[in-house]
Parts: C-alpha cells; sequence; structure tokens
C-alpha cells in the first residue's frame, strides 16, 4: 500500500470536505501562538535586557578602585565584545570668583557602548541623540555646572590645570545606574586631557567602570571572576539591584507560564479534535482493513497524514505569526525606546518542534489506533478499535510534553512540580466528578424538573460528561491563574514604584539650615524624613584590617547616619533595632559582602577618631526606593558631636519646580539632584513590561475558545443524533432547546467552581514558590466565574447544537 | 465455464462467542467447500448466523474451531495482516450498507482497493464505472449518488482487484425492489465477465433461486450443502 500517496489523496479530500478544519485549526492556533509569543518575548526579553543594560552601561560592567588590568579588555575582544573605560572622580571647577564640585566622567571614543547621549547647544536649543564624545579641549556639563558658575555654553571653565571649553549640556547620559547617588552634576570630559589637567596624582579616589557589549559578555564574565582581585567588582544588567531588572525577571517567568498554559489548551483542543477524527475513521480503516490494507501501512497512512497536517500548519502558522507579533510590537512601538534586535533562531526551533510534538504526542494516540480497527467492523458496526496499551498511549503523550516543555523552558524542575501537581489534580478531580454524577443520577431519578433531567441526562453520559467538565475547568483555570497573576504582578509593580516616588535629591544641608529648610521646602514637596550624614571609614572587622580589602570596599568614606526610627523601605533581618551607643546596624548585602555577622566588632574611622562598634542587627534596604538609604546606621550618642551634614529626598511635580532656585538662594551651599529623567526610564520599562504581559492574555483567551469549541464537537454527533430522536418521539423544539440550556449551563456552573477553586489555589501556590509574593484570595470570583461560565457554555453549546431542531428527525437520523 | 479447482474448503467450523450469562455457539461444525467460478448463496433466517459465516469465510474474522482454506490459505493460521494480504489478493466485497468512503468521489471510491495495493490503475475504474453505468458520475461523492447509484459504485470497486471471490452481504437490503433488481442483474453479469467466485448471504429467495447452490443455515448448523 503506497500510504504517502493515499495519504495526500485523502487529506486533500477530507480537507474540502472540512474534516479536518477544527483539527489543523486548532493546531495553527497552537504554533501561532507560540510561534508569536516566542518571537515577542525572544525580542522583548533582548530588548529589555539591553535597556537594563543602558542602565548599567553594557552587558558586563567591571567596577574598580584600582586601575584595570589591561588583559580584561583584550580579553574581551577575543570573544569579539566592544569595551571601553570611564574613568569617574570628583574634581573642583572654577568660573571667574565662582566654584562647583563635578562629578567628572573621563571617557574615550567609543563610549557609551550602548544607548545614546541626549544633549543640547544651548540652554534653549533642542535636544538631540549622538554617540559622539566631547573633543579634546572641550567639555559637556550638566545645565547645573552652568548655572553655579554663572556662565553659558561656549564659555571657558577651569578643570585641574587647564582651561575647557564647555561645548554642550547634557540632558541624559545612558549608564546612570552605576552612578544613582552620584550627587555633584556631570562633568563629561575626553580622557586625553587627564595628563595635562594633572587632577589625578598618586592616592586620588578614582572609580574605574569598564564596560563590556556583546553576546559573550556572559562568557567573559565566567572566565574573568576566577581571576578577579581585591576591590573589583562584576556588575551585570540583570544582577544590578534594580527595580527594572526584577520586574524583567518576574516578567519572563509571568511569560514563560502563560506560554506553557497556551501550550497545555492547545493540547487539550488537539486531543479533543483527533480523538473525534480518529472516531470518525473507523469506518475508513475498517474498510481499508477489508480490502487487504495491513496494520503498519494504516498506522503509516495516518502518521503521513499528521506529518502533512503538521507541515501545513506550520506553513500557515509560520507568516501568520511573523505578522500578529509584528502587529503587537507596532501597538507597543511608542512605548518602545529602543529598536528591538531581530529574533534569534530559537522562536522557530520552538514553534516547530511544539507542533510536531503536540501532534506526536496528543494527536497520534488516537490515531494509531485506529490501526487495530477490527476488519469485521465492516459488518458489525458496533466493534471499535482495541484501546492502544495504556504505556504507549500516556508514554507518548508523557515523553513529548516534556521534550516540549525541555524545549521551551531549559530548566523545567519548577514547571514539572506544577504539571505533577496538575496531573494528580485533574485524576483526583476527574474521579471526584464522575462519582459524584452517578450520585446525581440516582438522586434525580425520580424528579421531573427541567434541572434534574438534565441533571440526569448529564450523569448517564457519565464518562463524556466527566470529559467535557474537566476540558472546561481546566481551561478556565488556566485562564483564570494568568489573569489572576497578571493583574496582581502589574500591581506589586506599581507598589514597588509609588506614584510620589522622590525625583529630587538634596545633601550639603547644614544642621543651623534645618528647620529653615524643612519649613521652604515642605510648602510645595513631599518630603522624605532628614538624614544627618557623617563621612567615615572603615578600618577593620574584628580586628581584621583586611576583610575590609578583601570585601572589594578598599578603604573608601562612607555615609554614615545615626536615627532612631527604621526608615520606611529598610526591614530587621537580624537582631535588635534601635542600635544603642557602641552599636551599629548593617544592610545585610554589605554586611555579607564584608563578611561581617550580628556581634562582630566593627572599626570605624571618622576623621581620624577611630572606635569600635559592635553589630546589633542586619537590614534589608530597598536600594531603588529613592529615598536616602544607608550601610550603616549609628545611635545619635555616637556620632551626635561629629561633623554633619543632612541628607534627604522629595518629591516636586513640575508646576513646583520654582522652589528648586528658591532653595539655591537661600542656601547656596545646597546640592540638589533630579533624578526624574532615571525614574521615567524604569517607569517606561515597567509599563512595557506591563503591556507585553497584557498581550499574552489573548492568546490564552483563544486557546480557551479552541478548547471550548473542540469540547462541544466531541458530542456534537452524539446530541444531534439524541436530539433528533427525541423529536421523533414528539419533543417539541421548545423542550429541546430548554433541556440544552440547562444541561450546558449545568455544565458550565460546574466547570466554573472547579475552575475557581483550583486557580485560587494553584495562585497562592505560585505566588508562594515562584514569585515569593504574599497571595490575597478574591471572593468576589467564587461568585462571578461559575456564574458566568454557565451563560456562555449554555450559549455556546446550545448554538452549536440548533441543528437539531433546524433539520428534520428523519434526515438526522439516517444521517447519524 | 465449468471449473473443477476449488476454492473455498470449510471444515468442521466452529464459533463461539462469550457473552455475559456464558459462551454462546453462533456456528457448529460446518464443512463444505466451493469451486472456483461457482455461485454459492448461503440462506437462513435472521440469527442463524449468516452473516458470521461470511465474515469467518472472507477472513474478516477467525473461526472458534476448524479450518478454512481460501485460495490455497489456511486463514485461521495466519494473523491479521497475513489474512489481509489474503483478502487484498482474492476477495472482494459488496456490502448492504455500501460502505464508501464519504470523501472520496466515485471514482476515487473505486480505485481505493488498487491504492491500497500499491497499484492504481485509473482507466481500468473509469472503465468500470461506465460499465456499471456512471460513466457521468465518475466526479460525484456518495451523498450526491442514490442508493442504487451507491451500490453500482461499491460492485465497481468489488471487481477493479479482479478477485478471484466475491462475498456479497445482503446486496439489495437497502435498496428498493425495483432498483435491488437492477444490482443483481448488474452483479451476475460482471460475475459472469470476470469468471468470479460469488458467495453472497441473502434473504432473497428470487436472488437465492438465482445461484447455482445454497448453503441454508439453521441455528448455527448447515442444513443443505451445495
Amino acid at each position: 500500500m503506497k500510504s504517502f500517496r493515499l495519504a495526500l489523496q485523502l487529506l486533500r479530500r477530507e480537507w474540502q470536505s472540512g474534516e479536518l478544519l477544527t483539527l489543523t485549526a486548532s493546531l495553527i492556533l497552537a504554533v501561532t501562538t507560540v510561534l508569536t509569543i516566542t518571537l515577542i518575548t525572544d525580542r522583548l526579553t533582548s530588548g529589555m535586557t539591553r535597556e537594563s543594560a543602558e542602565l548599567v552601561g553594557g552587558d558586563l560592567v567591571i567596577e574598580s578602585t584600582r586601575e584595570p588590568d589591561a588583559g580584561w579588555r583584550t580579553r574581551g575582544s577575543e570573544l569579539g565584545l566592544k569595551s571601553t573605560t570611564v574613568l569617574l572622580f570628583d574634581s573642583v571647577l572654577f568660573a571667574g570668583e565662582e566654584m562647583q564640585l563635578g562629578s567628572i566622567k573621563a571617557v574615550t571614543n567609543g563610549y557609551p557602548l550602548l544607548g545614546k547621549m541626549e544633549i543640547k547647544d544651548s540652554v534653549k536649543g533642542e535636544t538631540f541623540t549622538t554617540t559622539a564624545i566631547p573633543a579634546p579641549g572641550t567639555v559637556w556639563a550638566d545645565p547645573r555646572i552652568l548655572n553655579q558658575l554663572g556662565i553659558q555654553p561656549g564659555d571657558e571653565i577651569i578643570f585641574g590645570a587647564i582651561k575647557v571649553k564647555v561645548d554642550k549640556l547634557i540632558i541624559f547620559e545612558p549608564d546612570q545606574a552605576g552612578s544613582l547617588f552620584q550627587f555633584a552634576p556631570r562633568l563629561l570630559v575626553n580622557q586625553a586631557d587627564l595628563a595635562a589637567a594633572q587632577v589625578l596624582g598618586p592616592g586620588s579616589r578614582v572609580h574605574y567602570r569598564t564596560l563590556f557589549s556583546g553576546t559573550e559578555a556572559a562568557q567573559l564574565k565566567i572566565r574573568l571572576e576566577q581571576e578577579l582581585g581585591v576591590g573589583h567588582r562584576i556588575i551585570t544588567p540583570n544582577e544590578d539591584e534594580n527595580r527594572a531588572s526584577e520586574a524583567l525577571s518576574q516578567a519572563t517567568q509571568y511569560i514563560r507560564l502563560s506560554t506553557l498554559l497556551t501550550i497545555i489548551l492547545a493540547a487539550i483542543a488537539i486531543a479533543l479534535t483527533a480523538r473525534r477524527y480518529a472516531e470518525r475513521h473507523r469506518d475508513t480503516s475498517a474498510m481499508l482493513r477489508c480490502l487487504g490494507g495491513q496494520q503498519r501501512s494504516i498506522s503509516l497512512l495516518f502518521s503521513y497524514q499528521l506529518l502533512l497536517m503538521t507541515v501545513l500548519a506550520v506553513a500557515i502558522s509560520a507568516p501568520l505569526g511573523w505578522l500578529l507579533h509584528e502587529l503587537i510590537l507596532q501597538v507597543l512601538a511608542p512605548l518602545l525606546p529602543v529598536e528591538l534586535p531581530p529574533p534569534s533562531a530559537s522562536p522557530w526551533v520552538t514553534a516547530c518542534s511544539s507542533a510536531l510534538l503536540l501532534m506526536t504526542g496528543f494527536a497520534l494516540p488516537p490515531l494509531l489506533r485506529l490501526s487495530n480497527t477490527p476488519p469485521l467492523r465492516v459488518l458489525r458496526k458496533e466493534l471499535n478499535p482495541p484501546s492502544l496499551s495504556m504505556w504507549l498511549a500516556y508514554g507518548l503523550t508523557g515523553v513529548s510534553q516534556l521534550v516540549l516543555l525541555l524545549v521551551i523552558f531549559e530548566d523545567i524542575s519548577q514547571i514539572l512540580l506544577i504539571m505533577v501537581a496538575a496531573t494528580l489534580s485533574i485524576a483526583v478531580f476527574g474521579w471526584l466528578i464522575f462519582q459524584v454524577l452517578k450520585k446525581v443520577r440516582k438522586i434525580t431519578a425520580n424528579r421531573h424538573s427541567l434541572l434534574a433531567k438534565s441533571a440526569r441526562n448529564l450523569a448517564a453520559h457519565g464518562a463524556t460528561s466527566t470529559t467535557q467538565i474537566m476540558a472546561f475547568s481546566l481551561t478556565l483555570m488556566l485562564m483564570l491563574l494568568i489573569a489572576h497573576l497578571r493583574g496582581d504582578l502589574v500591581d506589586e509593580w506599581r507598589l514597588q514604584l509609588p506614584d510620589n516616588a522622590p525625583n529630587h535629591f538634596v545633601f550639603n544641608l547644614f544642621p543651623e539650615q534645618t528647620e529653615d529648610f524643612l519649613r521652604i521646602a515642605s510648602q510645595s514637596a513631599k518630603l522624605q524624613p532628614l538624614y544627618p550624614v557623617i563621612r567615615g571609614r572603615l578600618v577593620a572587622v574584628n580586628g581584621d584590617r583586611d576583610a575590609i580589602t578583601a570585601g572589594g570596599d578598599n578603604r573608601r568614606e562612607l555615609n554614615f547616619t545615626w536615627t532612631t526610627a527604621l526608615p520606611k523601605d529598610n526591614g530587621i533581618t537580624e537582631g535588635q533595632w534601635p542600635p544603642q551607643n557602641g552599636e551599629i546596624s548593617v544592610e545585610q548585602e554589605y554586611a555579607k559582602r564584608l563578611g561581617m555577622k550580628l556581634g562582630d566588632s566593627i572599626q570605624i574611622d571618622i576623621n581620624g577618631a577611630v572606635f569600635d562598634v559592635r553589630v546589633t542587627s542586619l537590614r534589608s534596604v530597598e536600594w531603588e526606593s529613592f529615598s536616602p538609604n544607608f550601610y550603616l546606621i549609628f545611635s545619635r550618642q555616637q556620632l551626635q558631636d561629629m561633623p554633619t551634614g543632612y541628607i534627604t529626598s522629595f518629591y516636586l511635580d513640575g508646576d513646583n519646580r520654582p522652589l528648586l532656585k528658591q532653595l539655591n538662594v537661600h542656601f547656596p551651599a545646597l546640592t540638589i539632584i533630579e533624578i526624574d529623567n532615571i525614574i521615567a526610564r524604569m517607569e517606561l520599562i515597567l509599563s512595557q513590561v506591563t503591556l507585553s504581559v497584557e498581550v499574552i492574555l489573548v492568546f490564552i483567551l483563544l486557546g480557551g475558545f479552541a478548547v471550548l469549541f473542540a469540547t462541544l464537537q466531541t458530542t456534537a454527533d452524539e446530541r444531534r443524533h439524541e436530539g433528533a430522536l427525541l423529536r421523533a418521539l414528539g419533543a417539541s423544539r421548545r423542550y429541546i432547546r430548554q433541556a440544552y440550556l440547562a444541561e450546558f449551563g449545568l455544565i458550565g456552573l460546574i466547570s466554573g467552581l472547579i475552575a475557581v477553586t483550583g486557580a485560587e489555589a494553584l495562585t497562592a501556590a505560585i505566588y508562594h514558590k515562584a514569585f515569593k509574593l504574599e497571595f490575597s484570595p478574591s471572593p468576589e470570583l467564587w461568585l462571578l466565574v461559575p456564574v458566568l461560565m454557565a451563560l456562555v457554555v449554555a450559549v455556546a453549546g446550545y448554538t452549536g447544537s440548533r441543528r437539531v431542531m433546524e433539520v428534520s428527525p428523519n434526515q438526522l437520523l439516517q444521517s447519524g | 465455464m465449468i471449473s473443477t479447482q476449488t476454492i473455498l474448503t470449510v471444515s468442521s467450523v466452529g464459533k463461539t462467542v462469550t457473552t455475559g450469562t456464558g459462551d454462546l455457539t453462533i456456528l457448529d461444525g460446518i464443512s463444505f467447500s466451493i469451486k472456483s467460478g461457482d455461485c454459492v448463496a448461503i440462506v437462513g433466517v435472521s440469527g442463524s448466523g449468516k452473516s458470521t459465516l461470511l465474515s469467518l469465510l472472507a477472513g474478516l474474522d477467525t473461526p472458534s474451531t476448524g479450518q478454512i482454506e481460501l485460495s490455497g490459505q489456511p486463514l485461521q493460521d495466519l494473523d491479521e495482516d497475513g489474512r489481509a494480504k489474503v483478502r487484498g489478493d482474492n476477495v472482494g466485497f459488496v456490502f448492504q450498507s455500501f460502505h464508501l468512503l464519504p470523501n472520496l468521489t466515485a471514482l476515487e471510491n473505486t480505485l481505493l482497493p488498487l491504492e491500497v495495493l500499491g497499484r492504481p490503475d485509473e482507466a481500468s475504474a473509469r472503465e468500470l464505472l461506465c460499465r456499471v453505468g456512471l460513466g457521468e458520475r465518475l466526479h460525484h461523492y456518495p451523498r450526491q449518488l442514490s442508493g442504487g447509484e451507491q451500490q453500482r459504485v461499491a460492485i465497481a470497486r468489488a471487481f477493479i482487484t479482479k478477485p478471484k471471490i466475491l462475498f456479497a452481504d445482503e446486496p439489495t437490503g437497502n435498496l428498493d425492489h425495483v432498483t435491488g433488481q437492477r444490482i443483481i442483474e448488474l452483479l451476475f453479469e460482471l460475475n459472469q465477465e470476470h469468471d468470479t467466485t460469488l458467495v453472497l448471504v441473502t434473504h432473497d429467495e428470487h436472488l437465492a433461486n438465482r445461484c447455482e447452490s445454497r448453503l441454508e443455515l439453521h441455528a448455527g448448523k448447515l442444513v443443505g450443502t451445495p
């Protein structure tokens, strides 16, 4: 038997008859969904990683207080990475009588590695982007430097031993994350001028940032990590302690979960339609065997059919998925600050393998069973093919699912746990529903209300009803789960970045000015608490001086403070708050880096006064809350006699900007940092992530519809036949209509109840396991979902079965 | 044409099935043989075991006891694929309910057995369909054909492989009297033309009388022999 030729012929004919439409449509939906989602996530994730990398300055950054090893950059270029080194230090700038501390960033050609600078020629000029840097002899300056020094663009300032021309004004610099808490305004200079300026000598406090960008950054990280000595710190976009990267990783988790759920939905639809297809082809199979077809040929025939359908589905899905993903990205375009990189090959591989695996796992088992159809069925229609061996049927499904998971998610341990739990709960739920239906049949035996009759009819088809209820409830459960998680994730992000997050930092406020400052500033700004700032160094931990250098801290000057009120975004993770005299509270990550524990003795040096304190608490700190935060917090007694400045942050809306000028006039030494740019950037990233998460819901919804359609289709023939029989026995159309509505409504109601129970339980579990978030149940869902589901299934089911009432019972009975 | 070669030998065949209330004997101790080119009717009342016997003779099912040799092949010793090969090489079928594939045209349905055997020959199929009077309806689907027309397609399909033996199960059972008569005429004509052995199960006395011999079954036992 030439199976391929015959498969092609049968497939062509069956395609024309519409027989294969549901199965192919489900597969197309699945593949399109997988492709669209993976294309979007692939590009958005690399786009978002890029964005996050821009904040950091590169795909890999080595921060050091010593001159970087020239070998690092050589190693980087061997791996095809672009690199540049940036020097950061403070220097006093002069213009005439005026002076201002500037935060100098010295760069060479090649900076910025990622993103673009935003600059303008004059205060009122147009902002434009550039990847150039200041020419030697010129500098680009933060407008505040010009303000403080009373100069205009084009004027000269004194930078160390040389005069340089201020050429451009800096509006935005891409790699800000590293300098978020750099308080002095920025001056961008060309490294070529450093030698002449003589600003750097032995003992100068310079931070070196060696930036790398390229796809092999992770590889370089692995190589360098081993050999980096004291005083160096590696930063990568995803490790940077910022809210954007946290949101990104949560979103990625969510999107992966959504992809998994879409695939499950499509798999259910495919399994259901394939089963129906197989059932409708038993006669064909029996006939072929009767005509001499061998079992193997018939298996091959149906396998070829599946393969052809898979190829067809992929051929249709590929352009469809591409178009859809482009369309969605177009919609998102205004929110995408960067050009998204082109997709990698992985979405295509994932989509094709998903198609093949879905067909192998869910459509092949029922079709393979067809080859065992007894040829005697041509004479005795009641003969059905024996069931496939459990091992073969479930083995195929199980193995293909596992491979599918491996293809889409590299690490599947967590997902596997969810899958096992889901399979177990499906089995338990299925058994429970079946048992309940059996009871219902008994209870309703002598009742004659419409509801009782519908319930009895539902129970009479125990296995079919259980399958339908399971399919509906599982689908709905997954959809609820995904909607639930999305809502809560987005809310979570909003909470993390409140609307009125401080957008200005203030420092260099003297103790005698605090009262005046509070009076003036509180009129129009939303102030955070004022914190005293005392500069000092750590000398030793438990008498060990090396611990400080080993921790990469290199005895730099730190900002210390004292307070008795625990800052709002801090939490005590160990020990007692507040610190008493002779005690300190240490930020937990910092403590870990320097190897400090509760009870350790720390030696501190403040302006030459050296003393010991004991660690009595460890704190967690939300660094990006834009409130002043500190590694070390002391007691008041300890620091009150030390030279103190004050620091705070506040939120100021656009209308109240004159306050800044007012503050500058009243407190000339005061430094105000505007961090609006950084916040805006972060909000953009978050909104982007939120939108991408919302887009996913559409696909889940489509998957849900596919299942709804497929499920109703599976019993459509049977229902038509029954309906025709009832009509032949004299039932009115009204009677049948009511019976259908009640029966489908009941299925919807039960499915809704199960779905909402399962969704709430799973959400709680996933919150706990995957996202580590708090879970709060939603009681309104318990009422809303079952009722809505009853309505939807009743209407959809009734619409699908209307044909029973439109044609004559005789015609239906004959065709059935 | 008179032939002396035996195509089908049945020796002490019995068929027993297990039911909820115990074993049920459907056929018991059936023995006969049919010569090539013969035309044999299997008759009997409903439930006498006619269709079961037909399914055993055609190798669609296996006997519980006894032997059946079809075209020299012991059917009871073959596995399902072996029996399928014997059927493909030797047997044609005509059923009461036609059993045409709904998604294939008349031509494609006729061609199906040759497709299964891997030697499609469209010209023969066209010729055969013209012979049964459906030359104008080659590309019609079963649902577009009347019952009689569908049975003609089934007959064309049965003869396309030039089978040595043709089994027909109540071939007129689903047709009105006039159409049934025409179908019988056609069946016998083609049987003559192709020199095929014909074994048919029927209730129809008129049809049974047209056969050279008859096997009468009563409660699973043979009461008349060919």
